[in-house]
C-alpha cells in the first residue's frame, strides 16, 4: 500500500495509525519561518470513532489504509456472521462479525441498503439509513392513558431493539424509526 | 471540495488584488526619499540556501529558486550600494497551509550602519503607513517562551523540555532535537499567547537559531543571536538580523548547515561561495529584515487564508 507524506495530508484521507484505519479530519501546517515544520493533525479512528490529535514532523509519512465505502444490501445472518451484498451490480458478498455490525444491529433489515466501510476487504463498520421501518413483535395493548410516561410505552422490534411508541400502536404494526436517535417517528406508510 | 472547473479563476478577489496593488504602491512611496533604492536580483541562482529548515526548489541544470533575495542583496551591499530594498517572490518547497504558500512575496531591505533597533522602528513606521497605529511590545525569546510554557531555554534540559511539550501537546514525534522541540512549542503555544492587538517583537534568539544573525554576549554573559521577529496576533510577519559580516563565520555556518542536512537525510546545498567572496571583500556593518508581504496583506485586508490575497495560489498556479 502507498504512503502519504505530510504534504499530502488532507481531510478525508484514510491512513493507518498504530495499526488502526483512520480518516484525517484536519491538517494544520505550522512552522516558524526559520524553524522546523510540523503538521498538527486531527484524525478519526474508524474502528472506534474516537478523535486523535497527533503532531508529525514535515516529511514524515503514514501508510495509506485500504478503506473503501460501498452501498450494500443486508442479506442474512447465520448467527456468527452478517452477510451483505454489493449493490453496484457485482452482487459481491461480504460478511461482518458481531463487532463490525454492533452499531447497526438494532436496525438490520433484509433488503435494506446500508453504507458499508471495508478495511482490507473486510467489513469495518456499517451505517444504517436515517430512517428504517420495522415490525413490532411485542408491546402491551395500550388501553390505559399513562401520562407519567408521556403517553408512550416500550415496544420490541423484530430486530430486538426496544423503541418507545405512542399508546395507540399495536403489536404487528410497522413503524418508522429515526436511527440517529432511536426514536419512533411515525407509522409506516 | 474544490470544484475542478473553477480552478482557472484567481484565488483572491479582484477587489483584494486592487487593494494589494495600492498597498505595494504605498510601500514604494515610503522608501522614496528615504535614501533606500529598489533593486531586482535573480530569482534563479546557481547557489542555494543551506538552512536545514528551508527546502529549495531545484531547477534542473540551473540551480535553485531563491528562498529569499538575501545573498544577492548582500553582494550589492558589499559592492557599496548603500541602503536597498526589494519586493520579490521567494520559494520554499513543501510549505503550504492557511498562512503558507510555497511561492510568496517578500519585502526585504537592508540599512548599512543601522542597529536592529533603528530598523525595527523604521518597519513600524512603514506598517503605520498602511495599517492603523497601535502599540509595540518587545519581548525576548526567553521571556515569550517562559511566559507561555514555563521553560527556561538557557537552563532547562532537553529531556525536561520534551516532557513539558508532551504535557502541552500530547503525543509528539520521537527523538526531536532541542531546537525542534522549541520550534514546535513556539508555533503552537507561544505564538497564540502573543498580544492580539499590538505589534510584538521577539528578540535575542538562542544562538542555535541565529541563522545569519551576529551572536553576542548579553548582559548576563549568555550568548544570544541578534535576530528579531515581528508578530501580529500570533502571526509571524518578519524576520531580521544584525547581519553576520564575518566571511569565515559565514562559511562555517554554511558548512555546519550542510552537516545538519546530511544528518537529517537532506540533500546538501551548493554553498554560495560568491557571497563568501563578497563578505571577504568588504561587507558594511548593517541590519536587514524580510517582511512577508502576503501576511501583511492578510492583516490589512482582514483575510484568514493566504490564498485570498494571492492572485493564484499554488493549487491554481
Amino acid at each position: 500500500m502507498a504512503n502519504y507524506s505530510t504534504s499530502e495530508f488532507k481531510s478525508g484521507l484514510k491512513v493507518l495509525l498504530d495499526g488502526d484505519p483512520c480518516s484525517i479530519v484536519e491538517n494544520e501546517f505550522v512552522k516558524p519561518g526559520k524553524g522546523q515544520a510540523f503538521s498538527r493533525v486531527k484524525l478519526k479512528n474508524l474502528t472506534n470513532g474516537r478523535t486523535w490529535e497527533r503532531t508529525f514532523k514535515s516529511g514524515e509519512s503514514l501508510e495509506a489504509a485500504d478503506v473503501m465505502e460501498y452501498s450494500m444490501e443486508y442479506s442474512y445472518t447465520d448467527g456468527e456472521f452478517w452477510y451483505f451484498m454489493a449493490t453496484d451490480g457485482t452482487f459481491e458478498q461480504y460478511s461482518g462479525d458481531a463487532k463490525s455490525i454492533s452499531d447497526v444491529k438494532n436496525w438490520l433489515k433484509e433488503q435494506v441498503v446500508y453504507d458499508v466501510t471495508l478495511f482490507n476487504g473486510a467489513i469495518l463498520t456499517v451505517s444504517p439509513p436515517n430512517f428504517i421501518e420495522l415490525v413490532i413483535t411485542e408491546t402491551d395493548p395500550g388501553v390505559k392513558c399513562d401520562t407519567a410516561n408521556g403517553g408512550s410505552k416500550p415496544a420490541i422490534m423484530i430486530t430486538g431493539a426496544t423503541v418507545r411508541v405512542p399508546l395507540f400502536i399495536a403489536e404487528g404494526e410497522t413503524i418508522r424509526i429515526d436511527t440517529r436517535t432511536g426514536e419512533y417517528s411515525g407509522r409506516a406508510k | 471540495m474544490q470544484n475542478q472547473s473553477q480552478l482557472w479563476r484567481p484565488s483572491a478577489s479582484i477587489e483584494n488584488l486592487k487593494k494589494r496593488a495600492k498597498i505595494i504602491g504605498e510601500i514604494r512611496s515610503f522608501f522614496d526619499g528615504r535614501d533606500c533604492f529598489e533593486v531586482s536580483t535573480p530569482l534563479l541562482s546557481q547557489f542555494g540556501n543551506t538552512d536545514p529548515n528551508l527546502d529549495s526548489f531545484i531547477v534542473a541544470q540551473s540551480g535553485y529558486l531563491n528562498t529569499s533575495p538575501e545573498f544577492h542583496m548582500k553582494r550589492l551591499l558589499a559592492s557599496g550600494s548603500g541602503a536597498i530594498y526589494q519586493i520579490c517572490s521567494a520559494f520554499r518547497c513543501e510549505e503550504q497551509g492557511m498562512k503558507h504558500n510555497s511561492e510568496f512575496t517578500l519585502l526585504e531591505w537592508y540599512r548599512p550602519f543601522w542597529s536592529i533597533d533603528e530598523l525595527m522602528l523604521e518597519m513600524i513606521e512603514l506598517l503605520h503607513r498602511i495599517f492603523p497605529k497601535r502599540e509595540v511590545e518587545t519581548l525576548t525569546y526567553g521571556q515569550a517562551l517562559f511566559h507561555a510554557t514555563g521553560i527556561n531555554w538557557l537552563q532547562d534540559s532537553t529531556q525536561y523540555i520534551e516532557q513539558i511539550t508532551k504535557k502541552l501537546l500530547g503525543e509528539i514525534p520521537k527523538d526531536l532535537e532541542r531546537d525542534e522541540l522549541l520550534d514546535l512549542l513556539f508555533c503552537t503555544i507561544v505564538e497564540p499567547s502573543l498580544p492580539a492587538d499590538k505589534w510584538c517583537f521577539i528578540t535575542h534568539y538562542p544562538p542555535s537559531q541565529a541563522a545569519l544573525a551576529k551572536k553576542i554576549l548579553n548582559k548576563n554573559g549568555d550568548e544570544v543571536a541578534m535576530r528579531f521577529e515581528l508578530y501580529s496576533g500570533g502571526v509571524e510577519l518578519a524576520n531580521g538580523y544584525w547581519e553576520l559580516t564575518d566571511w569565515q563565520e559565514q562559511l562555517n555556518r554554511f558548512e555546519d548547515d550542510n552537516q545538519q542536512r546530511k544528518k537529517h537525510d537532506k540533500a546538501e546545498i551548493k554553498i554560495d561561495t560568491l557571497l563568501v567572496d563578497a563578505l571577504k571583500y568588504s561587507m558594511p556593518d548593517c541590519s536587514g529584515v524580510a517582511l512577508g508581504l502576503d501576511r501583511v496583506m492578510m492583516l490589512v485586508l482582514q483575510q484568514d487564508d493566504i490564498k485570498q490575497v494571492i492572485s493564484f495560489d499554488s493549487q491554481r498556479a
